[in-house]
């Protein structure tokens, strides 16, 4: 039995199984059938051993021999220990910036926080989804906490109370976008890291009773469906960054709605004061993004159960429909597109509730579409 | 014998094709592994896509101040 290549964990999802490598960090999705055979390398000590317990599956030798060296190389690999990353060994930062600094002070479920800003307009990327959070009646001596976005020509730095705590290229803008907003979801839900399981890279709305992730590339309309639904008296809880606690409970993401430029005027038809609101981002070819804030944020705090997953794929070309999918269409964008906590106990969790979820894909050119089908799964209940 | 006896007795070219598109994701499509982020992230801000293709000097040059 070679214990020491065995997955740490694994689950059923329909006619896959979802392994994990606690060592690697991987999740690999198989076919019941490569699974089993995978469970025969596993338990049997030769090649030759394990091509007679093999006998019964009809495969030739030539495909035998092929299978063998890929689920041995696989399995090698899985089990290796990830190697650290070099890429930020930097530990200091620019003390005596030259650009001009502004402070902005929040307020988020009772909770006071201040950002220093060095002077950049990249940084309006990190500003403009929670400016809406601003504490505009604020008396200064509330905040205790204060963040700190430091640019250099190179690098952007994120520091809490003078501590350094995320260094990225400039590239990489979205990551630290990413810390500073589970910075935050720390700070105002009282919560430590090493208990939220995943931030999964999707919207999530709501009822008040349980959430659904909505997921889908840039420009699927998730944002606007968002928006059209919160219209209908849903509660959008995160546009693009989804939280996940322990009891596998998603947290609303307080951030603004993105709507890019397409979806300006289907938003301002049920949002009319989108169309004098909200702040713009202009990127130079004529691209604008401009933020939509939620609304009622003190009564969508509860964290919510979460078993529907939607891949949402606005098309004018393609017929309307709603229908459930396998695991693998989804996965293969939600799991490399979002963290999932490395620690064992949070991975077994998160896979523990993928492996209860269910799957569709949502095309639609017609908004009413969407909305009817979305609301229709709310009223579902698993079976 | 019944469709669903026939289904439960695929071979691996069976398996591939239900794989469909993630084939192309190992030498022989057997395994679709995926590594998850290592840090909580955000959308890429361009929404025309190719954000991170982006050299660092053209970076700044996206944005209008």
């Amino acid at each position: 039995m070679k214990n020491y290549l065995k997955p740490t964990s694994y689950k059923k999802i329909g006619d896959n199984y979802i392994l994990w490598f606690e060592n690697s960090n991987q999740y690999v999705v198989v076919s019941s059938f490569i699974y089993k055979l995978v469970l025969l390398y596993l338990d049997k000590s030769s090649y030759q051993k394990w091509v007679e317990s093999c006998s019964t599956l009809q495969l030739e030798i030539s495909e035998l021999n092929s299978l063998y060296q890929e689920i041995s190389t696989f399995l090698t690999q899985a089990s290796k220990k990830e190697q650290t990353s070099n890429l930020s060994t930097k530990t200091d930062y620019p003390k005596n910036t030259t650009s001009v600094e502004e402070i902005k002070f929040y307020k988020y479920q009772n909770v006071c926080f201040n950002i220093k800003f060095s002077k950049s307009n990249i940084l309006n990327i990190i500003k403009n989804p929670i400016e809406h959070l601003q504490n505009r009646t604020r008396t200064s001596p509330e905040s205790k906490i204060h963040f700190q976005l430091i640019c250099d020509k190179n690098h952007i730095y994120f520091l809490k109370n003078n501590n350094l705590i995320s260094i990225e290229p400039l590239n990489r803008i979205h990551y630290i976008q990413g810390k500073v907003t589970m910075e935050i979801l720390k700070l105002t839900n009282q919560i430590e890291e090493s208990k939220f399981i995943a931030t999964f890279h999707s919207a999530a709305i709501g009822n008040g009773k349980k959430g659904i992730l909505l997921t889908g590339i840039s420009g699927s309309g998730k944002s606007t469906l968002s928006a059209l639904l919160a219209s209908q008296g849903f509660d959008i809880l995160s546009d693009d960054l989804t939280p996940m606690v322990e009891g596998n409970l998603i947290l609303s993401n307080p951030s603004a709605l993105s709507i890019k430029e397409g979806a300006f005027n289907t938003i301002e038809s049920t949002h009319p004061n989108f169309r004098n609101s909200g702040t713009v981002l202009n990127l130079k070819k004529n691209i604008k993004v401009k933020y939509l804030p939620l609304k009622k944020f003190s009564d969508r705090n509860t964290p919510l159960p979460c078993h529907q997953i939607i891949k949402v794929n606005y098309s004018k070309k393609s017929k309307e429909s709603l229908k459930k999918i396998n695991c693998n269409s989804i996965l293969d964008t939600l799991i490399p597109d979002s963290w999932i906590s490395p620690k064992k106990e949070n991975a077994e969790s998160f896979l523990n509730w993928i492996s209860q979820c269910q799957f569709y894909e949502l095309t639609y050119n017609e908004n009413q579409f969407a909305i009817d089908q979305v609301k229709a799964l709310f009223k579902t209940t698993l079976s | 014998m019944t469709k669903k006896n026939q289904e439960n007795q695929i071979t691996r070219k069976e398996a591939i094709k239900r794989m469909g598109k993630y084939a192309a994701l190992t030498a022989a499509g057997t395994f679709l592994i995926l590594n998850p982020a290592k840090a909580q992230v955000g959308s890429p801000p361009d929404p025309g896509g190719g954000f991170e293709r982006n050299g660092q000097g053209d970076f700044e040059d996206m944005f209008e101040g």
